[in-house]
């Protein structure tokens, strides 16, 4: 059941299909012919994004799917779960999936932005795989179970978020870590601007924390009524979308930073935002909530553009990358792809 | 996640290796079939666990940011907590195994401090097992200046004791135990068995840190006339008739909080405030507090404050002259 609120960007339902239980990871191809989405379920699919056909179906994670992704290039894609396994998988080819075991749950993945290699974060180690499944770089005995992963934005390095701060690594120069942003605190959500300039983590301690990814100086957002798992960078490295409980906090980064600045609150969530993405264009930014309402936000405006009811706990966004698909994950299992007619279009 | 969804219960058995939790864990799985029960594991078991979701973590201590000098809870349940609980097929129980060397205190701050878990998930009791064998030597054990006794803190957070393998011990050395442990713990119940079999209802569904049910605390502590002076960890219970001041009870709690708070386990009140004809309710892990106003007080029964403190090197005639000095009149 879905109703639109408000109609000044047209959202329209296009297709929905059901993956039997909370779905984990959603993210749409870099051609955007495709989407690759995982649940808890233990099931993870490549539909099409036209009509949500499934071009593959795939159990990857018998105990759950809890990350995935596509390779820069989209010739490889990759789920990691609850199996403490990662599996590789080609797009054009079924019978050259490779896998590799890890050292626990496979709960953080992400693919270099230039390089066809893999990281994952699984307990207390993080690896990076190649395209043909073959380790690269390994790290162990990092402070705790590694929660998120982010690369610069040129490949060189791989940030690790876990407690005590960001651990920074070189695939080229495997050994420690090159390079710490220590703060002490559990970090939940990592991700690095696009401009490569700022690193920003959401906390349990109920806050953000902000670095200059190359001096490491640091700043902090704090007061927020729960722990931050949801954040995003618009493409110009401008902004910054912080999910709240009730409510997005906008951080704006222009001149000097947001340091002593108030944020643009956007309201009208509720039970915690759950879902954030800015469209690769920059003109929207989508937000979900675990109350199932779906909204969408012009640059730095605090009334939403386009809002729609998806009748279920929402657990994430993803844009195509031509901006006029949402992919929707919910709570309950389904994924339902949202078009999106939107002005500045 | 429907929010009107009742939260579930979370039981932490806590106790050495060897003391008869996972036979416990097993019967409770066995005796409770039908009911879709996850168990996470700290550390593998003596025997095998059948029949449910085992999920297996390896303890992991935060500090929080939140001013509480004190304040650690356990990064690795948060984020198993997180997970069972996004899975459609919601459990009715969450067991939680700790070892016999942790700490259950950032276990139960966990379920303080998490605004997730608190709105999902209950603790329901810290439930330790002892065994009747080898559980004073574990007592007694001296440790390194700083290091903390984990039998001691286990017993002392303890909801319910259950005394385990009393068919290898005397009736004498049960009731020694026991004076031994209630000496520690004057709050919590104790509970005799033979091969982990004991009364169920005992264990689940205890509510113990729930605040209506504070009021069920049994008044016992107050009867203990034996206190053991060569123990640093003990109980200290206090009870005054009459009414106090409402603010000045606050301060006196903030103020014992900040200053003690390191050294108080765990803490249950009802209180008769004056002017209030609810009864004021509280209880506490550490620094973290959790009270309010209750039901009223039945007009036949005499307004009594009684108060139960669990700590290290608590001051019993302080404790008490602090919080007689915030009575009315």
């Amino acid at each position: 059941m879905t109703r639109n609120v408000r109609l000044a960007d047209r959202l329209e339902l296009r297709w929905s299909r059901s993956l039997d239980d909370y779905v984990t990871t959603m993210t749409v191809s870099p051609d955007g012919s495709m989407v690759l989405v995982g649940a808890l379920s233990g099931r993870g699919e490549v539909l099409d994004l036209v009509d949500g056909r499934a071009v593959r179906s795939l159990e990857p994670h018998p105990m759950g799917v809890l990350a995935a992704g596509w390779a820069h290039d989209g010739c490889r894609f990759a789920t990691a779960g609850q199996d403490a396994r990662v599996r590789i998988f080609r797009p054009d080819r079924s019978d050259r999936t490779v896998t590799v075991d890890l050292a626990g749950w496979g709960a953080a993945l992400a693919w270099s932005p230039v390089d066809r290699l893999v990281a994952v974060g699984a307990g207390r180690t993080v690896v990076v795989i190649d395209g043909d499944g073959e380790e690269v770089a390994s790290w162990g005995e990092l402070p705790s179970t590694v929660t998120a992963l982010a690369w610069s934005p040129d490949g060189v390095s791989l940030g690790a978020a876990c407690y005590g701060g960001v651990q920074w690594f070189c695939p080229a120069e495997p050994g420690r870590p090159v390079k710490a942003m220590p703060w002490k605190g559990s970090l939940l959500t990592l991700a690095v601007a696009p401009n490569g300039r700022w690193v920003a983590a959401g906390c349990q301690d109920e806050s953000v924390h902000i670095w200059r990814l190359w001096t490491g100086d640091d700043l902090q957002m704090a007061g927020y009524a729960t722990k931050v798992e949801h954040i995003a960078w618009d493409p110009s490295s401008r902004y910054l979308a912080v999910g709240g409980v009730d409510d997005v906090t906008v951080w704006d980064f222009a001149g000097r930073g947001p340091q002593g600045s108030s944020p643009l609150f956007l309201d009208g969530h509720g039970g915690g935002v759950t879902a954030l993405a800015y469209r690769p264009d920059g003109s929207r930014l989508a937000s979900g909530d675990a109350g199932g309402l779906l909204s969408l936000w012009g640059p730095p405006s605090s009334s939403p553009t386009g809002s729609v009811e998806m009748g279920e706990p929402l657990s994430g966004v993803s844009w195509s990358p031509d901006g006029a698909t949402l992919v929707v994950g919910s709570a309950h299992g389904t994924v339902t792809a949202v078009s999106v007619d939107g002005p500045e279009r | 996640m429907d929010p009107e969804a009742p939260r579930v219960p979370v039981t932490v058995l806590t106790g050495f290796l060897g003391s008869g939790k996972t036979t416990l864990l097993n019967r409770i799985l066995t005796e409770q079939h039908g009911k879709r029960i996850a168990v996470i594991e700290n550390e593998f078991g003596e025997i095998g666990i059948d029949d449910a979701l085992v999920v297996d973590a390896e303890e992991e201590i935060f500090e929080m940011n939140n001013g509480c000098i004190c304040c650690t809870v356990r990064g690795d349940l948060i984020r198993i907590l997180g997970n069972l609980m996004k899975r459609r097929d919601r459990f009715d129980h969450i067991l939680i195994e700790t070892t016999g060397l942790a700490d259950p205190a950032p276990v139960a701050q966990t379920f303080f401090v998490d605004e997730e878990i608190r709105r999902q998930l209950r603790l329901d009791a810290i439930v330790t097992m002892v065994d009747a064998k080898h559980i004073l030597d574990h007592l007694d054990e001296v440790k390194p200046d700083g290091v903390e006794n984990e039998s001691v803190e286990q017993v002392a957070f303890a909801d319910r004791l259950i005394v385990n393998k009393i068919d290898l011990v005397g009736e004498e050395e049960i009731e020694r135990l026991e004076k031994r442990l209630r000496g520690i713990n004057a709050m919590a119940e104790i509970h005799r068995a033979e091969f982990g079999v004991v009364d169920l209802a005992a264990v689940l569904d205890v509510g113990a840190f729930d605040l209506a049910r504070v009021l069920e605390t049994d008044p016992r502590f107050l009867e203990e006339t034996e206190h053991q002076h060569d123990q640093s960890v003990t109980s200290v219970g206090i009870e005054i008739a009459g009414e106090v001041d409402g603010g000045l009870m606050n301060q006196w709690l903030s103020k014992l909080l900040a200053e003690k708070g390191v050294d108080i386990f765990r803490m249950k009140g009802i209180v008769a405030v004056a002017g209030e004809d609810r009864r004021f309710v509280f209880q506490g892990v550490h620094m973290l507090f959790d009270g309010g106003p209750d039901t009223p007080w039945p007009s036949a029964q005499p307004r009594v404050s009684r108060l139960v403190f669990i700590g290290r090197n608590l001051d019993r005639d302080e404790l008490t002259r602090s919080f007689t000095a915030c009575a009315v009149g």
